[in-house]
C-alpha cells in the first residue's frame, strides 16, 4: 500500500528532518511512528499526504508515486480547533471533502450522519464545533476522515491535544472503526482495509493501538527499530496494558526511542 | 433571605433555597445591568439634549447659531414624512450603496488575487499604498470633469474611497487564515481554487465586512461632500446647501446632518448583523464591536483605514505570519515549528 524508499528532506534553512527513511505498509496495516520530538515524524507524515515534496527518495501509495496529494488520502491533525472550520456546521464539516467523491448533497448529507454517529456523535450534526469540547471535536475530525472512506489514512498525533481519559476512548474508537468492525454496518465497503499510519509521541499509545511500532531516532530522523505487536484482538485498556507481552514491548519501544 | 437564615444551619432546604435565590439574584442583577446601561445611555443622551436646549435658549449664542435641541428634533421628525427630503435621503442612499457595492465587487476580487499571488501583492502594494493616502474628496473637481453626471461622479468616488478598506481587509483576512485549515483541504484532494473558495473566502468573511464597515462610514462622508461640491438634482448634500440658501434655516441643517448620522448608523447596525448571521464563529468579535457606542473606525475613518478585524474567537493566540503564505509556493505552506514535532 504505501512504499517509501531512502526518503530524506533537507529544510530551506538546512536544517535536515530525515534521512534515509525506508518502509513498507502492507494494505489494512496500522502502523505506529514513534520517536523523540524534532525526530522528523511530521515531517515524514507531510511527505506521504503529498503537501511537501522530499528533497530525496521516492514514495509510492498503492503502487502510484506520490506528486501531489494522493487520492483516497485523509489527514487527521492534532490541532483540531485549527482543523476544524468553524463557519461550517458539525455535519457539514463532516460532508465538505465528500464533494471530491462526486456525491449528490443528500447522499453527502447522510453520510456525513452516518460517521458521526459511527464515532458517538449523533444529535451534534447541527452545532458548530467550537460548541463542542476538544474530545468531541476530534472525534468530528476523524468522522470526517472515516466519511471520506480513504485508503490510507494519516494521523498526526491525534490524541495528542486532549486529556489522559478521551485520549484512552479515542484509541479505542479508532481500533473499533478500523478494519470493519464497526457497528454502523459499513464494514462491507468502508473502513474494511483502511491502512492507516499513526505517528505519536507516546509509546504505550504507539503499542496499545499498532500492529507494528516503528521507531525512529532524532535529527536526522532515520527508522532506527520496528517492533511487531502480536496483542490479541479486541484490546482494551486495562486488560491489553497489563499483559506481560504489552509491558516487555512498551520496554523495548521505550529504550529504542532513548538510545542515540 | 430572612427565611432562609431562619431555617437552621444544616444544609437543608434553606441551603437550596438561597443557591437558588442567589442564582436568582444573579439574573436580576445581570439583566439590571444590561438595562441600568441603557438606562444611564438614555440619560446620557436626554442630558445632552437638555443641555443644548438650555444654553440654545439662554441666549449665550445667537440663535442663528445655535438652533434649540427641541426644535432641531421637530424638524427632523418633520422630514421623515417629507416626501421631498425623502426623495433627497434615497438619492444619498442609493449613490452610496451603488459605489459600496461596486468596490465590493471589485475589492474582494482583487483581494483574493493578490492574497494568493505574494509576488503580485508585493507589486501591488506599492501602488495600493501610494494611492490609499489620496482623501477621495481631493478627486472631487478631477471626478466632476471626468465623469461630469453628479451621480457617476458621486458613485466614482465612494467607490474610490471604498475601495482601500476592503482591500486590505482582505488582504489581511487572507493573510490570517490557518494555515492547518488550508492543509486539511489540501490534504482531501482540493486544488487551489477550491481550497480558495472553501476556506480561505469563508475564514477572510468576518475580516471583508470589517473592512465593508469601514468603507460604509468612509462612502458616507465623501457621498455627502461630493454632493455639496457636485451638486445635481437630489440628494442630502444638496438638500443641506438649500437650507443654507434660503437664508439660512440652521434648524434643517443640523436635523439634515441628523439623518446623515442615522444613515451611519444603520449601515453599520446592518453590517453587524450580517456578520453575525454569515459569520456565527466571529458573533463574539461582532458583538463587543455592537457594544462600542464609537466603533474603532470613526466617522473620518482615515485613521483606521486598513485595521484589522478582531480575531476570531474560536482560535488561540497563535503566532501571524509575517508574509502572506502563497498557495503557490513551491514548498508547501510552512509552519515553523510543526514541521520538527
Amino acid at each position: 500500500m504505501l512504499e517509501i524508499a531512502g526518503l530524506g528532506h533537507r529544510y530551506a534553512d538546512g536544517h535536515q528532518a530525515v534521512e534515509g527513511v525506508e518502509l513498507h505498509v502492507a494494505r489494512g496495516e496500522l502502523v505506529s511512528i514513534v520517536g523523540p520530538s524534532g525526530c522528523g515524524k511530521s515531517t515524514l507524515l507531510r511527505c506521504v499526504a503529498g503537501l511537501q515534496r522530499p528533497s530525496e527518495g521516492r514514495i509510492a501509495v498503492g503502487g502510484r508515486p506520490v506528486d501531489g496529494v494522493p487520492d483516497d488520502l485523509a489527514v487527521v491533525f492534532q490541532d483540531y480547533t485549527r482543523s476544524l472550520f468553524p463557519w461550517l456546521t458539525v455535519r457539514d464539516n463532516v460532508a465538505l471533502p465528500l464533494r471530491r467523491r462526486g456525491l449528490a448533497r443528500a447522499e453527502r448529507r447522510a453520510q456525513a450522519l452516518a460517521a458521526l454517529a459511527q464515532v458517538g456523535l449523533d444529535g451534534t450534526a447541527g452545532k458548530y464545533p467550537w460548541q463542542l469540547s476538544g474530545g468531541m471535536q476530534q472525534r468530528v475530525a476523524l468522522a470526517r476522515a472515516l466519511a471520506y472512506r480513504p485508503a490510507l489514512l494519516l494521523m498526526d498525533e491525534p490524541f495528542g491535544s486532549v486529556d489522559a481519559q478521551t485520549r484512552e476512548d479515542l484509541e479505542d474508537l479508532l481500533l473499533s472503526v478500523r478494519g470493519g468492525t464497526d457497528p454502523g454496518g459499513r464494514a462491507d465497503d468502508g473502513g474494511g482495509g483502511m491502512t492507516i499510519l499513526l505517528v505519536t509521541h507516546d509509546i504505550d499509545e504507539s503499542v496499545y493501538v499498532g500492529d507494528r511500532v516503528v521507531v525512529l531516532t532524532g535529527a536526522p530522523g532515520r527508522v532506527h527499530s520496528e517492533l511487531r505487536v502480536e496483542l490479541p484482538a479486541p484490546r482494551d485498556q486495562i486488560v491489553t496494558r497489563g499483559l506481560p507481552e504489552f509491558v516487555k514491548l512498551r520496554a523495548e519501544v521505550g529504550r529504542a526511542v532513548r538510545r542515540p | 433571605m430572612k427565611r432562609d437564615a431562619r431555617s437552621g444551619p444544616g444544609l437543608g432546604p434553606g441551603f437550596g433555597a438561597r443557591a437558588r435565590s442567589r442564582a436568582g439574584s444573579r439574573a436580576v442583577w445581570l439583566a439590571g445591568r444590561r438595562w441600568g446601561r441603557a438606562l444611564l445611555g438614555a440619560l446620557g443622551v436626554c442630558g445632552a439634549l437638555l443641555l443644548v436646549e438650555l444654553v440654545a435658549r439662554s441666549g449665550v449664542f445667537d440663535d442663528q447659531a445655535l438652533p434649540p435641541a427641541s426644535s432641531v428634533l421637530a424638524r427632523a421628525a418633520e422630514m421623515a414624512v417629507d416626501d421631498g427630503f425623502l426623495g433627497d435621503l434615497w438619492t444619498t442612499v442609493s449613490v452610496w450603496l451603488g459605489g459600496l457595492g461596486l468596490a465590493v465587487l471589485l475589492a474582494v476580487p482583487a483581494g483574493l488575487l493578490l492574497g494568493s499571488l505574494p509576488r503580485l501583492d508585493t507589486a501591488a502594494l506599492a501602488v495600493v499604498e501610494l494611492a490609499r493616502p489620496v482623501p477621495s474628496v481631493a478627486l472631487i473637481p478631477l471626478a466632476i470633469l471626468v465623469f461630469v453626471e453628479p451621480d457617476r461622479v458621486e458613485r466614482s468616488l465612494v467607490c474610490y474611497a471604498a475601495l482601500w478598506p476592503i482591500l486590505l481587509n482582505t488582504l489581511y483576512g487572507l493573510r490570517d487564515v490557518d494555515p492547518v485549515a488550508k492543509e486539511t483541504l489540501r490534504s482531501f484532494g482540493f486544488g487551489v481554487l477550491g481550497v480558495l473558495w472553501r476556506v480561505s473566502l469563508p475564514s477572510a468573511g468576518p475580516f471583508v465586512v470589517t473592512g465593508v464597515r469601514i468603507a460604509a462610514s468612509v462612502g458616507l462622508v465623501v457621498v455627502v461632500s461630493a454632493e455639496l461640491r457636485a451638486g445635481g438634482d437630489g440628494g442630502l448634500g444638496v438638500y443641506l446647501l438649500e437650507t443654507q440658501s434660503g437664508g439660512g434655516r440652521p434648524d434643517l441643517m443640523v436635523a439634515g446632518a441628523c439623518w446623515a448620522g442615522v444613515l451611519g448608523v444603520a449601515a453599520n447596525a446592518g453590517l453587524v448583523w450580517a456578520e453575525r448571521r454569515i459569520f456565527p464563529h466571529s458573533a463574539l468579535s461582532a458583538r463587543s464591536a455592537r457594544g462600542r457606542p464609537f466603533p474603532t473606525e470613526s466617522i473620518s475613518g482615515s485613521a483606521a483605514w486598513g485595521a484589522a478585524a478582531p480575531g476570531p474567537p474560536h482560535r488561540p493566540e497563535r503566532p501571524r505570519p509575517q508574509t502572506p503564505d502563497g498557495l503557490a509556493s513551491p514548498g508547501g505552506l510552512k509552519e515553523p515549528g510543526a514541521e520538527r514535532s
